[in-house]
This record gives C-alpha cells, sequence and structure tokens, in this order.
C-alpha cells in the first residue's frame, strides 16, 4: 500500500534536486533556467501534496526509508496526520507560488536566475524533509538548510546595503533559534539513546520535572525565533520587505509554520503532557504577540512590513489555539485539547492561505507599479481590477470577517478559550482566558484597520504618484495562479467543518485520547444568512430606495479635486497611534512657520518618527554588551605570532601541570 | 652510553636557548640532530641489530645533521641574518626558563603523570623536555629564521619521545615525517625569503600588519 507513496516521495525530491541543479546547465538562457526551476518546484509540489493526503487521511504512518546517510542515522520520513497536514499546507502554497513566479521572477530578468532556482527549490527540499523525518540530527540538518536557503533568497538582491543588513538580522536571530532547539533537543537525549524522535519520547517520560521546564523553555525560545514571536521577532518585519515578493509569500506562509510544527512535534508528541503553565506562557506570548504585531502592522506605510508584522499576528493567534489546547492536556481534557490544537492548525493552513495571497497581490502591485509604499498607491481598483478583488478577498480574511476562513478558524480559537475559562479551575484561569478573547477580539478589530487602510490607501481614491498612474493589470498568469488562494479562503470559510474534523483526528495520533465527536460548524449557514441580508437590503434599497443615481463631480468646495486631498495612510492610522502612544513612543515634531502675521502664509512641519522600542530597550543594550566584551577581549588578539605561539605554550605548561589521569 | 646521549641531546638542546648567533643556533641544532642519530644507532644495535632503527638514524644523520642545517645556514648567509636583535627574554631568562623546565619535565611530568609509560634511560624525560625547549624558544624568538631552527627542536624531540616510548614508527610514518619536515623547511625557506623581500626585516612584530 506504500508503495505509490514511497515512490512518489522518491521523485518528488529528486523533482527539488532537479530544479536546483538542472538550471545551472542552461546558466546563460535566463529565462529557460527559470522555467526549468518553477516548473520542477510546482511538480514536485504536486506530488507532495498528494503525499500530505495520503499522510493527513490515512490512519496509520506512511515510511519511507531510504537507507542509511550516516553511521546509524538512516535518512527516513515518516509522514503522520500531523506532518501531513504541513506537507498539504506547504505544498498547496508552494505549488501557487511556483507558478507565479515564473512571470513575476521577469521583473530579475537581469539577475543570476540560475542560482534563484537553487536557493528556492532547496529551500523547498528542506521544508519538506524538515516537516517529515523523524530523526531530530536530521531535523537540524535540514533545518539550517531551510534556514540557508531562505536567507540566500532574502539576500538576493545583494547589491543594496539594507537587504544585506537585513539578512544578516535574520540570519543571527535564527541561528539564536537554533542553538536552543539544539540544546532542547539534547537535554532530551538520554544515555546511549537513539537520535530518533520515537526514542527521545521514550527516553522524556523518565526525565526530571526541572529538565522538562527547561526543554520547554528552549523550544520556545528556539522555535518561537523561527515563528517570530514577540519579541524574538525583529527579524520579521526586515526580512521580508528585503526578500522578492514571491519568496516572502513562502517565509511568511509556510517557513513560519514549520517552527510551529517544530513547536508541537517537540512539545506535545516528544516531551508530552506538561504542567498548566506551560499552556498559560503561550497564550500569554500569543495574545501579546497578537496585540503588539498588529498595532505595528497599523503603523507600516510599506506594505511587504505591514504584511510581516501581520504574522507576527497570525502566529500569535496560533500560538493561543496551541497554548489552550496544552492547557487542555494537563488537565486531562483530552477532547478540548484536540478541538483547540485543530484550531491552532487551521489557522496555520489559513494563515498560509490568505498571508500568501496578500504577499502574490502585493507582487502584483509590485509588478505593476515598481512600488510597495502605500503613500505612492492609490486608484488602483481601476488599473487592476483583479487583482484588487484577490487583495480584498485576502483582506477580508485576514480580519477574520465570515464568511471568509480566518473568521473559521479564529471563532474556534475563541471558543477553546472560552472553554477554559468554563472550566471555573481558578480566578486566574477564568479570567486570563477571557482575557485572551478580549485581547483576540481587539486584534481583530485592529486587523480590520490595518486592511482597510492597506485596501482603502492603496486601491481606492486617486493615484498618489505616477508610477500607480500608469499602473497596468498584470499577467494572466500571475492572476490566475492567486486566484485559487481566494477560492480556498471562501471554501474553507463556508464549509470549515470537513477539514476541522479531520484535523481533530491529528492530535489523537499524537497522544492516546478518546474519539473527538464530529464537531457542528454552522458557518454555511452563517455564510447563507449574510448573503440573504446583502440580498435583501440590496432589495429594499432597490425597492425603496428614493433617489435616481446622479453622476457628476464630487462638490469640493468649489476646489477642484487633487490627490493632496486624500486621506493618506499616516493620517488614517494617527487616532490609534495616539491611543496607544505609551506603548510606541512614536517621537513627534511640530513646527509652524508663517510670515508676517500668523494667518498668513501659514505652514505646518510634522515630523514622527516611529522607533521599534524592542530594539531600543533591549537588543540595543545586548549588542551593546556583546561588541564592549568582545572588545576587552581583542587585547589578546595582538597580531604578534609571539603571543600566539605563547598562548599555545603557556596551554601546553598549563595541561601538563593539571591534568590528572582521568 | 644511552643515557649519556640523552644528556647530551638536552644539553645541546639547553645551550639554543640563550645563543643569540644564528649560526651558532644552527650548529648547535646540528650537533643535537647528530645526538639524536647516535641514539638511534646505540638503541638500534642494543636491540639487537634492528634494522629499521638504524636506518632511521642513518636517515637523520642526512637530512638533520647535514641538509637542513646547510640550507638553513645558506639562508642565513643570503639574508645577512648573523644575529637576534631583539629577543622577547634574554639569555638569563631564557637559561633558567629552560632549567625550570627540564625540572618540570623530569621531576613531575614523566615520573607522575607519565608513570604508565615505560622507557628505559631517561629518554623520554629528555624528549619531553626538548620539545617545551623548542616551544619556548619559538615564542621567545623574534626572527622568523629562529622560528623555524624552533620547530625543528620539537619535532626532534618529538621524534625522540616516539623512538623512546616505542622503538620508533613504522618505517613508512618515518619516512614520510622526514619528507615532511624537508619540504617544510624548503617552503619556509622561501616563504622567509619572500618576507624579508616583502618587509625588509626578518622581525615577525612587524608582520601585524597583515592583521585583518
Amino acid at each position: 500500500m506504500n508503495n505509490a507513496s514511497e515512490v512518489i516521495g522518491t521523485v518528488s525530491l529528486f523533482l527539488f534536486a532537479a530544479g536546483a541543479l538542472l538550471p545551472y546547465l542552461f546558466y546563460r538562457k535566463r529565462q529557460l533556467s527559470l522555467l526549468i526551476g518553477c516548473l520542477a518546484a510546482a511538480s514536485g509540489s504536486l506530488m507532495v501534496m498528494y503525499l500530505g493526503f495520503r499522510g493527513l487521511l490515512a490512519p496509520e504512518p506512511i515510511y519511507i526509508r531510504f537507507g542509511n546517510i550516516l553511521p546509524g542515522i538512516c535518512l527516513e520520513l515518516l509522514i503522520d496526520r500531523l506532518s501531513g497536514f504541513f506537507l498539504l499546507t506547504i505544498s498547496v502554497i508552494a505549488l501557487l507560488t511556483s507558478l507565479y513566479s515564473i512571470q513575476y521572477m521577469s521583473l530579475y530578468s537581469r539577475e543570476n536566475l540560475a542560482w534563484w532556482s537553487f536557493c528556492y527549490n532547496s529551500f523547498l527540499l528542506a521544508m519538506v524533509l524538515v516537516v517529515t523525518v523523524n530523526n531530530f540530527l536530521l531535523f537540524l540538518i535540514f533545518w539550517e538548510l531551510m534556514t540557508l536557503a531562505s536567507y540566500f533568497l532574502v539576500t538576493y538582491s545583494y547589491k543594496r546595503k539594507l537587504v544585506r543588513k537585513a539578512g544578516f538580522v535574520y540570519l543571527i536571530m535564527t541561528h539564536i533559534g537554533t542553538v536552543f532547539i539544539a540544546s532542547a533537543f539534547f537535554l532530551m537525549l538520554g544515555v546511549g539513546g537513539g537520535w530518533d524522535f520515537a526514542a527521545l519520547a521514550s527516553n522524556s517520560t523518565g526525565l526530571l520535572p526541572v529538565v522538562k521546564n527547561l526543554v520547554f523553555i528552549c523550544a520556545l525560545i528556539g522555535f518561537g525565533t523561527k515563528a517570530g514571536v514577540v519579541p524574538l521577532h525583529i527579524w520579521l518585519p526586515q526580512a521580508h520587505p528585503a526578500a522578492p515578493t514571491n519568496v516572502s509569500a513562502l517565509m511568511s506562509g509556510v517557513m513560519l509554520k514549520t517552527a510551529i510544527y517544530g513547536m508541537i512535534r517537540m512539545i506535545i508528541d516528544i516531551l508530552g503532557v506538561g504542567p498548566a503553565w506551560w499552556g498559560g506562557l503561550l497564550i500569554l506570548l500569543g495574545a501579546i504577540s497578537a496585540v503588539s504585531g498588529v498595532i505595528y502592522a497599523l503603523m507600516q506605510e510599506d506594505l511587504k512590513r505591514l504584511l510581516a508584522f501581520c504574522s507576527v499576528e497570525n502566529i500569535g493567534i496560533i500560538l493561543m489555539g496551541l497554548g489552550a489546547s496544552l492547557v487542555f492536556y494537563s488537565w486531562s481534557l483530552p477532547v478540548p485539547a484536540a478541538i483547540a490544537l485543530a484550531a491552532g492548525l487551521f489557522h496555520v493552513l489559513n494563515h498560509a492561505i490568505f498571508k500568501s495571497l496578500l504577499f502574490l497581490c502585493t507582487g502584483s502591485i509590485y509588478y505593476a507599479t515598481h512600488t510597495k509604499k502605500i503613500e505612492q498607491l492609490g486608484g488602483l481598483i481601476k488599473r487592476m481590477p483583479f487583482t484588487a478583488v484577490l487583495f480584498l478577498t485576502g483582506a477580508i480574511s485576514i480580519s477574520a470577517i465570515p464568511p471568509f476562513n480566518g473568521f473559521a478558524s479564529e471563532y474556534q480559537t475563541y471558543l477553546s478559550l472560552l472553554t477554559i475559562s468554563y472550566q471555573q479551575t481558578s480566578v486566574l484561569w477564568s479570567l486570563g482566558a477571557i482575557l485572551a478573547c478580549v485581547t483576540l477580539a481587539l486584534t481583530g478589530a485592529l486587523a480590520a484597520a490595518c486592511f482597510v487602510k492597506a485596501f482603502g490607501i492603496s486601491f481606492l481614491a486617486l493615484p498618489r504618484s505616477e508610477k500607480a498612474e500608469k499602473a497596468e493589470e498584470v499577467p494572466w498568469s500571475m492572476t490566475l495562479s492567486i486566484a485559487p488562494l481566494a477560492i480556498l479562503c471562501l471554501v474553507l470559510g463556508i464549509r470549515p467543518a470537513p477539514l476541522i474534523n479531520t484535523l481533530t483526528k491529528v492530535s489523537a495520533q499524537l497522544i492516546d485520547g478518546p474519539e473527538v465527536p464530529p464537531l457542528q460548524v454552522f458557518n454555511s449557514n452563517l455564510a447563507l444568512v449574510l448573503g440573504l441580508l446583502i440580498l435583501i437590503f440590496i432589495g429594499v434599497t432597490r425597492l425603496f430606495g428614493g433617489y435616481r443615481e446622479r453622476k457628476t463631480e464630487t462638490w469640493g468646495c468649489g476646489i477642484e479635486h487633487n490627490v493632496k486631498m486624500a486621506y493618506t495612510a499616516e493620517s488614517y492610522s494617527q487616532p490609534i497611534r495616539r491611543v496607544y502612544q505609551p506603548l510606541l513612543r512614536p517621537k513627534r515634531k511640530v513646527r509652524t512657520e508663517f510670515s508676517e502675521r500668523s494667518y498668513f502664509n501659514y505652514r505646518v512641519y510634522f515630523k514622527e518618527h516611529l522607533g521599534s522600542n524592542l530594539r531600543e530597550y533591549l537588543y540595543k543594550p545586548i549588542r551593546k554588551g556583546i561588541i564592549n566584551i568582545s572588545q576587552k577581549w581583542q587585547v589578546i588578539q595582538s597580531g604578534n605570532i609571539n603571543w600566539y605561539l605563547g598562548y599555545i605554550f603557556l596551554t601546553l605548561i598549563l595541561l601538563l601541570i593539571f591534568v590528572t589521569k582521568g | 652510553m644511552i643515557t649519556i646521549m640523552g644528556s647530551m641531546f638536552l644539553i645541546t638542546g639547553l645551550l639554543i636557548l640563550p645563543v643569540r648567533m644564528i649560526k651558532n643556533n644552527i650548529t648547535l641544532l646540528a650537533l643535537q640532530s647528530l645526538f639524536l642519530s647516535l641514539i638511534a644507532f646505540l638503541l638500534g644495535s642494543k636491540l639487537g641489530f634492528n634494522g629499521q632503527i638504524i636506518f632511521i638514524g642513518f636517515l637523520t644523520l642526512v637530512v638533520k645533521v647535514f641538509v637542513l642545517p646547510f640550507i638553513l645556514l645558506r639562508l642565513a648567509k643570503q639574508l645577512k641574518a648573523d644575529k637576534e636583535l631583539h629577543p622577547n627574554a634574554g639569555p638569563v631568562v631564557s637559561i633558567v626558563a629552560g632549567i625550570s623546565l627540564a625540572v618540570l619535565t623530569y621531576d613531575y611530568v614523566v615520573p607522575v603523570m607519565l608513570q604508565d609509560i615505560t622507557s628505559g634511560e631517561e629518554l623520554l624525560a629528555a624528549a619531553i623536555s626538548t620539545i617545551l625547549f623548542g616551544c619556548f624558544y619559538v615564542v621567545s624568538r623574534r626572527s622568523v629564521l629562529n622560528q623555524v631552527i624552533g620547530v625543528i627542536m620539537m619535532e626532534n624531540g618529538l621524534f625522540l619521545s616516539a623512538l623512546a616510548i616505542t622503538g620508533g614508527m613504522p618505517l613508512i610514518i618515518e619516512l614520510g615525517i622526514f619528507f615532511d619536515i624537508l619540504v617544510g623547511v624548503l617552503v619556509m625557506g622561501a616563504m622567509i625569503y619572500k618576507i624579508s623581500d616583502r618587509f625588509q626585516t626578518l622581525d615577525i612584530k612587524k608582520l601585524n600588519r597583515l592583521r585583518g
């Protein structure tokens, strides 16, 4: 039965490898090498999608064995429901992004496209392997491969200094994360135990509670860095604007999710049930990430930075679902736990879909206008109607407005959080859960505000710059490869039941528990009601709506309309900036200038700078400290060979004196 | 007899430390190598005319007593380097340090730390002292030529310790080591030539301009 999967798994891996290497044969013909790279990636993703479906639906895990690659270490893929789900998520996004890239990457037609294909395919390959290998050492290897490949993708336009800097921050942060992941694994490693996840899991039952807590914290920091949990998210808003947009779509949509996979695998599957405060901590971190992510997103005027901060927000929501599930597990309530985990996973898929949808739409905007600054766009809805509709779909989904998918998964997360509070374990938990719910609601509202701004300023009103004025609809191949994502948004929003009920089985495979009864969701009814309401409203207006339509210029107090009258992105977010002033600490400067009398030639200069408080108060001192210490230590690096030899000599003498036989 | 040769080996090593004339250093090094080859001959004949050890002693005689000193002397002549001008440690400090290193090995390292290793005639202590002398020499001198001399001295010590513990390594490895040191000195000679050409000095303190 597994034969087909085995063949398909092998072929898909080979396809990715071919997509990485073959373009170099046609190094000179850039278009051809790009085409080969993209098509190989797309077909590989198709096959992985099949594997994902099989893994998600099959009751037993699928094994694909490739044989030993290191002594005692076997490259073996184990696709259980969890891996299957993540494979599915990865492959859907990867397939559409690869198709999209064929046209999009022509923006970079003067660059080294073979190198791009190489990194892109290795990136996909690494991601597929990260979520399927069942061996800690291989997991780390592919984890690093994923990081490196994405690093090179981020720094693809390395000639710009900002890009190099962003790549550097990304590399440092993810390496710190990897250190913590590796330490978590090493803490779990038993004496003479294997590197397999199964061996680690059986070993972890005997660990001391202190060690377990330490492992949990390490895993949280390690994977949290990759996922972009506040306060470890600082690489995200830098790396995403730097990377080509299709790459950001993959990184934000899918790569962050591999960290979620790592957390689930490590904490729920391997480490087992822990104390309730683990879940509480996750919910807290999730709430903080969600709110601060969305507030910062609201302040951005670069579309990609905005989306990057939004990723922080959504990762926060996912973490809340995950945390709720951990809490239920430690209270031994497996059914709500499974549902909470399913809610989190559902949001993983949803976020992957609408975030890559939005990123790809931003890519289309960039393709058409060569800018990502909201302030320079405007009026695009008339020039790029299809992209506008797609972007709007994504924006509605991400703001958790029914009947789209963002609502479906956030609603389940709400329910899970409320269930925590219904348990009435203690005042702290009940209140905390309610507060988390409130935070989630606040997040949704702010996200809606954020995307009203993003959509309104860039698509409505008059074009703010020549670039936006000259925009044209992007080629069909690009719109068509985005469209399935928008359709998925709607379908998953209206009929989430089959998926959620499949996802509740995921956790049953990780931790034994009773059968979860199929959930009843009424999203389709809700969608129906909404549709009906809209129809009724339209009907009522048609029937009774009084006045005839009259098409004329809007009256502007006798002055002709121009762009400067339109609401800007800055002014739109200004009220919220004022509300959250203590959190954001903007540096504001107002200067008025007038000549002779104070009402003539009146000019106001307004300048507001919004720095990152985290960087100011957390990362800057750390960085300074490290640089200081390093400079102090530099004394020993005199550059004099005699000194260096002297160090060796002294070490030798000391060792001869002090080392006793073991 | 071997013990006497061993002590002579040690003493020549000790004498190299304070001497500042490079020519004399090279001569002393050749003398030390000569004692090394004599030790090999004696050990070989003691172990019932062991052909391998004697062959190695012969190789030592050729390579280390004649060829290497010849190369080094020619180099010193070409570069007009006859005296170490600014050693990091003066003659008194050098000799005191040398003696304390010897005491350390004779009284502590060999009898206490390496007590499991049996070697006759106190050769091991002499060997380890010589390695440490070489290290110290490299640290205390600033001329590039002297670094090479120090390295060869360490190599002599290592060679003797191999000889003392196991009666020499397999022949093929010994041949490899000889080839290694010969090529090493040739390459180092070329490098020294380049350095003096480029920097107009043999003082390694001036080389820190290379630091990145």
